[in-house]
This record gives structure tokens, sequence and C-alpha cells, in this order.
């Protein structure tokens, strides 16, 4: 449907567009975003020829724009600009029928464009047909405006920041009423925005694009799974989706890199070793550093002074869980347990790390407030 | 010279300011709008204009008569130069400061160069563009007076005839239609103005 084949602007020395390709399919409705400056504005003027590439060519239905007359090329192409740009001169109706008016429609074809247009977006025609822009809200302008881009049924519809300057409100329902004339009519749409949520809500794809470049182009759930840079990672921000509660585990919740001692350890240098960290149980490990038990200050003192190492006093009294756990298991488990803590192994069954009740609440906090 | 003559002096000086402010607005409209199609030239030209523009009238009319002579032409040409200029700065800036959302929109809908200034630009100028014909035209009812100078007639001729016998009454026959007439075509511009202004643009509570 609309194709650019290695279109780059420069002004001078400097490069605007850089050798951007793509192709937007019939019916869809394209986004393009990025920081400012990043030339999408100007992508999007491109189409209609209000700019002129240095280099490459663009083709609409498989025809090179540049032998197309520029005048007839944009009575062809719908245009909604940010500023809306109603003309003040002119009503409601007279402002729907520019393009038809241009392209010679009879009065009566005119008349019954803009009662069917009107009718579109629910705004009767008895109220406003004859009403002048200065009379209406912005919500109301740039809904007319969106009317006049479409009245003469163009293939193409562009739109550069079409309700940047409207308040949230006013712009979800304008975005909800463009979607749905996108799909009713089944027109081609290029969008330009800044806004990512719109990116998102209103896009079959997005390109986004960064020093005159295409970054990215994908539909927004792959751009969503895997945004390309840093960049567009910042740009989609909020709506990259945190890990729900439900999917949190032990590892989540765990205090990594804790001291292990293997079982052929003295009792002395345990106990030196215990006081050192002011704790009262000892992770064992073996050779393979796989978990073997624990053995705790109470032991021994109890029977420390008839064994030498401390592998006789190993006791596996203290609940153990894996990597992959579920959390909130881990949780009860701590709670129910009584224990102070849980060991958290891997899928050798070596030491990852303990749950403890200061690492869960930490792990919580993190998730509450970020 | 006496209150009789003054109904026809009134005619000839109403002709002179009609025809002079018509060949003046027709003038300046074109002259600005093709100043307004190339800014760049207005660095140079608008300067030049506003020089020529401070020469008096009467200089201008005396190095005329020079040339030409008592003709109508002489008067007609010399008022309606300076009747240009109003209208020419007021259309130049009329449509240079119309706001560029407005041309983008209407470049947008495939306008061709001359349905945009037509459809778009000139409509939204023309309350600035009036407003230079009103000072265009009551300017012309004053310099008008010069036309009696070169012996043409006018309401001119009661202040010249006035001043040289020393007889007040006779200066304000002159001046007193001469400022009367510069009101009312003043107000009838006003009025004009009224009816070219686009509805959507005129001030809430001048709706009808």
């Amino acid at each position: 449907m609309l194709r650019f084949e290695h279109v780059s602007l420069s002004y001078g020395p400097q490069k605007i567009l850089d050798d951007l390709s793509f192709e937007i399919q019939e019916g869809q409705m394209a986004v393009l975003i990025g920081p400012s400056g990043c030339g999408k504005t100007t992508t999007l003027k491109m189409i209609n020829r209000l700019i002129e590439p240095s280099a490459g060519k663009i083709y609409i239905n498989g025809e090179n724009i540049i032998d197309k007359d520029k005048v007839d090329l944009r009575r062809h192409i719908g245009y909604v600009i940010q500023q809306i740009g109603l003309f003040p001169n002119m009503t409601v109706a007279q402002n729907i029928c520019v393009v038809p008016t241009l392209l010679k429609y009879s009065k009566e074809e005119c008349d019954r464009i803009v009662r069917r247009m009107l009718d579109m977006v629910n705004m009767p025609y008895e109220q406003y047909a004859h009403k002048y822009p200065s009379e209406m809200s912005g919500g109301q302008q740039q809904r007319i405006g969106i009317l006049r881009a479409l009245a003469a049924s163009p293939p193409i519809v562009l739109m550069d920041e079409p309700f940047s300057a409207l308040d949230p409100m006013t712009r979800r329902s304008l975005q909800q009423e463009v979607r749905s004339l996108q799909q009713k009519l089944n027109k081609t749409f290029v969008f330009v925005t800044h806004d990512m949520e719109e990116a998102l809500d209103l896009a079959d794809v997005i390109i986004f694009m960064n020093q005159g470049k295409i970054v990215q182009m994908a539909p927004p759930e792959e751009m969503l799974a895997h945004p390309a840079t840093g960049q567009i990672q910042d740009f989609l921000g909020k709506f990259i989706n945190d890990p729900s509660p439900k999917d949190l585990t032990a590892a989540d919740f765990m205090r990594a890199g804790v001291y292990t001692v293997s079982a052929s350890r003295g009792i002395n240098e345990c106990v030196s070793m215990m006081q050192r960290r002011n704790v009262d149980t000892l992770i064992v490990v073996d050779d393979q550093k796989k978990y073997q038990g624990t053995v705790s200050i109470a032991d021994i003192r109890l029977t420390g002074h008839v064994v030498k190492t401390i592998e006789p006093l190993i006791r596996c009294n203290t609940p153990t869980v894996h990597a992959g756990d579920n959390a909130k298991d881990c949780f009860d488990l701590l709670i129910s347990s009584g224990a102070s803590y849980l060991v958290v192994l891997d899928e050798e069954e070596r030491v990852d790390g303990i749950i403890t009740k200061t690492s869960m609440a930490s792990a919580m906090a993190e998730q509450l407030w970020g | 010279m006496s209150i009789h003559d003054l109904p026809a002096a009134l005619l000839q000086h109403l002709m002179f300011t009609v025809i002079s402010v018509a060949i003046g607005f027709v003038l300046g409209l074109v002259l600005g709008i093709l100043l307004s199609r190339k800014p760049s030239l207005s660095g140079v030209v608008l300067p030049i204009l506003s020089v020529f523009n401070t020469i008096p009238g009467i200089v201008f009319i005396g190095l005329l008569f020079l040339v030409w002579g008592s003709h109508l032409a002489t008067v007609l040409v010399a008022l309606g130069i300076y009747a240009t200029f109003p209208v020419l700065k007021n259309t130049y800036a009329g449509l240079i400061s119309v706001d560029p959302q407005y041309i983008e929109a209407a470049r947008g809908c495939g306008m061709s160069a001359g349905q945009s200034l037509f459809r778009v630009e000139l409509p939204l100028a023309m309350p600035t563009i009036i407003g230079g014909l009103r000072m265009s035209t009551v300017y012309t009812v004053s310099w008008a007076v010069l036309a009696s100078m070169i012996g043409l007639g006018g309401l001119g001729t009661f202040i010249y005839a006035g001043l040289s016998s020393n007889d007040n009454g006779l200066i304000l026959l002159g001046a007193i239609p001469a400022a009367l007439l510069a009101f009312v075509l003043g107000s009838l511009v006003d009025l004009l103005q009224r009816h070219v202004v686009p509805k959507g643009m005129r001030k809430a509570g001048e709706h009808a």
C-alpha cells in the first residue's frame, strides 16, 4: 500500500532522515513514534509531499508519488494536524467539505457528506453544521478536523500528533473514535505521536524512530515483549508488564551469598565463626557444595565436647525450598514452620540463599513501592 | 465663492477621493499580495516605500503638476499613489500574520497556492486590509484639498480662497464639510468591514 524505499533527507551536511525503508499494509494503523527531532513528522509529511526527499522513492499502491501532481495527490490523502487548523472563516459544514469542494463535488453531494460525517461522530447536523470553529471546544474542533480529512474518502489518512493539545479525557475518547473509524472504514492510517500509550492503544504496527532511522518496526505486542533497544524500553516504561505477584519465586525473596561450612570442619572453628558472624546456626555443605543440613550453637554446647567435627551434629530440621518455588508457598512455609529461615537450593541441591522474615519483607516492599 | 458653490465642490472632492482610493486599494492589494509571496523582498521594498511616504503630498502634487500640467489625471495619480501605501502595508502585514497552521492545513488539503490565497489567507487577512482601506480613505479626503492648489476644484478651493482673503468663514466652509466627509466615508468603510470580515472571526456578541 505505502512503501518507502531508501528515503533520505539532508539539509546540507545534516542528515534528517537516513535511508528509511518500510512498508505499511492496506487497512493498517501505523504509528510513528520516537523522541522529538527523530524525523517522524518529516517522514509523515513526505507522504503528501509537503516535504520532498533528497533521495529514495515513495510508492502508494505501486505508483511513485513523485510522478503525481502534488495538489491532486494531497486531495486524495487525508491530513490532520496538531493545531487542528480548521479555517475560522468557514462553517463546520464548509470545513468538512473543503476537499470535496476542491474536487468539484456537487452541492447536494457535499451536503450528504456533511450529514454522514457528522452522524459518524454523533454530532447532530442541525446543531453543528452551521457553527464556526471558534464556537466549539478543542475536542469538537479536532473531531471536525478528522472529518475534514475523511470527507473525500481518501485511502490514506495522515495524522500529525492530532491529540497532543487536548486534555486527557477528550484525548481518550477521540482515540477510541479514531480506532473505531479506522476499523469501520478500513483505511490506511499513518499516525505520528510521542505518546507511547497512544501508540500501544491504536497501532497495528509501531515504527520507532531515532535520529532519522528506524530502530524497530513491530506490532505493539512484539515491541512490548522484545524492545530492540534500551531507548525503546524507556519509552515503553510502565507499559512493560512487571512480573505479577503470582509469578514471584523463592529466588525473588531470598538473600543470596550466604556463608556455608563444610561438614569436616572442627567444632571450635565453627563456634568462633558463629561468634564472629553473630549467628546461631551454620549451613553445612559437602565437598560438592550440596546441602547437608545445619548445625546450631545449642547442639554444639550440649554435645560438642564429645565430637571433633560438626558432622554428627548436622540436623535436617530447617525447611528447604527450591529457587523456582512459588513465593507465596515459601511465605506460608516460613510462617507455619516457625523456623527462623528457609534454605533455598538450586537444581543441583546446592545452597542458593536463605529466606528470612527480613528478606521477605524487603522483597514485598520492593513489589509494593518499587 | 459662496455657499452655493458648496454642493458642486463637495461632489468634486468626493469624486477625487473615491476614484483615488479605488486606484490605491487595487494597487495596494495587488502589490501587498505580491510582496507577501516574496517576504524576502519586503526588507527592501517597505523601507523605500516608507521614505517615499514621508514626501509631503503637496510636494508630490506640485512636482507632478510641473511635469503633467493641470489635469484631472495629475490629481488622481498623485492621490492614488498616496492612497496605495496604507492598503499595501496592511495587506502585506495581514497576509504575513495569517497563522501558519491554516496555510499548512490548506496545502495539506490539496489547495493550490491561488486557492489557499483566495479561500483562506485573504479572508483571514481581511480585517487588517480593510483597516488599511479606512486609513487610506480618511487620509485621501484631506489630501484631496491639495487639488485646488493646481486649480482643479474641490473643497480646497474654499480653504485657499479663505486663507488668501483672510476670511475665516470661507475656510470653515471648506474645512467642516471636508471633516464631515472624512467621518462619513470612514463610517462607510466600517460598515463594509462588518460585511467582509468572515462571520466566524467576528468577536462574540457581534453574531447576528
